[in-house]
């Protein structure tokens, strides 16, 4: 009897443990990584702004917080903080993607530059002028 | 036609003169604070979209809110499923003007910026007061406001009332360059 009460208490705090670090895990949770996400597309930035409008804008909404990857010329880099973005160009200056990168990659887009052929990945967050991504990490296809 | 020329003609009712004279930034730096004894809760994006005309003191942004960043995913996820709604309600602008401003004085002046701020579809007039830094040709405005979120009729439930301010306080910081320059 003494052996089963306490079987039943170690089941309980192993269920009640998980149960806590469940939701500590749900509360805190940072976001995602985006080495580990899926990649839903892979495109260049001359082919995601052909015919661009807003048809084809409403195309890209089921990419909406998807990881995606975009190979583009790189036109600036700028830096807030420890955090840097690459703003890549295709053949029309006007519109851009943005990529806010992961902060672990402030080391590899030091070595870039400007003009460089670069593919990213990064979550798709919409479009403004330019498309958005953020979370962004440098794929090793950089100067193919 | 391209999405530059639409956000100008949005912002604008436009003759190409102005358009010439247009200052951009692709970066702008908003940022929200919610403080309650509960729980405090910060997001900035810094992603906005924003054009200025000095020669007309007309003001446009557009914020992209799915481009909020929060420190736990958890408000993120709240923030963009539950209350803004951001499928349904993606962007959120302002179009205003500067009040009694001098394109031609360097340095910096406070002033009055009056407009409409558009969230959620609900556009309701709006003021604050900002700061205009023109320094080598280069503009910086930067500034404060509140938004009241029933003003917007975003629907927070009762449970989490407690953790969400009434009154959400907001940051800018928009650094500008001459939108030919981006050319």
């Amino acid at each position: 009897m003494k052996t089963n009460s306490s079987i039943k208490i170690s089941i309980f705090s192993i269920i009640g443990l998980a149960c806590v670090l469940g939701i500590y895990y749900i509360f805190n949770h940072k976001g995602v990584d985006t080495r580990k996400a899926k990649t839903e597309i892979s495109i260049t930035t001359n082919e995601l702004f052909k015919d661009f409008d807003e048809d084809k804008e409403a195309s890209f909404n089921q990419y909406i917080e998807k990881a995606i990857e975009i190979k583009g010329i790189l036109y600036q880099v700028t830096q807030k903080g420890d955090t840097y973005s690459l703003l890549l160009r295709g053949n029309n200056i006007d519109t851009l993607v943005l990529c806010e990168m992961q902060k672990d990659q402030a080391s590899i887009v030091k070595t870039l530059t400007i003009g460089d052929a670069v593919k990213v990945k990064g979550i798709l967050k919409g479009f403004l002028m330019d498309a958005i991504l953020l979370n962004c990490i440098v794929l090793e296809e950089v100067n193919e | 036609m391209n999405k530059l020329l639409l956000l100008l003609v949005s912002v604008y009712s436009i003759s190409f003169a102005h358009a010439q004279d247009g200052y951009i930034t692709r970066q702008g730096e908003v940022t929200f604070f919610s403080y309650t004894s509960v729980e405090n809760i910060q997001a900035t994006n810094n992603q906005v979209l924003s054009l200025f005309y000095p020669s007309s003191s007309r003001i446009g942004v557009q914020i992209l809110m799915r481009a909020f960043t929060f420190k736990k995913s958890l408000m993120y996820e709240h923030f963009n499923e539950s209350y803004i709604e951001s499928d349904l309600y993606p962007k959120a602008t302002f179009e205003g003007d500067i009040i009694g401003f001098d394109a031609n004085q360097e340095g910096s002046q406070t002033r009055i910026i009056k407009g409409t701020f558009t969230l959620r579809d609900i556009t309701k007039p709006i003021e604050m007061k900002a700061t205009i830094i023109k320094t080598n040709g280069a503009y910086t405005i930067s500034g404060e406001l509140e938004v009241l979120i029933k003003d917007y009729e975003i629907k927070v439930p009762p449970i989490l009332s407690p953790n969400i301010a009434k009154n959400i306080q907001v940051s800018f910081k928009f650094q500008y360059v001459p939108n030919d320059d981006q050319k």
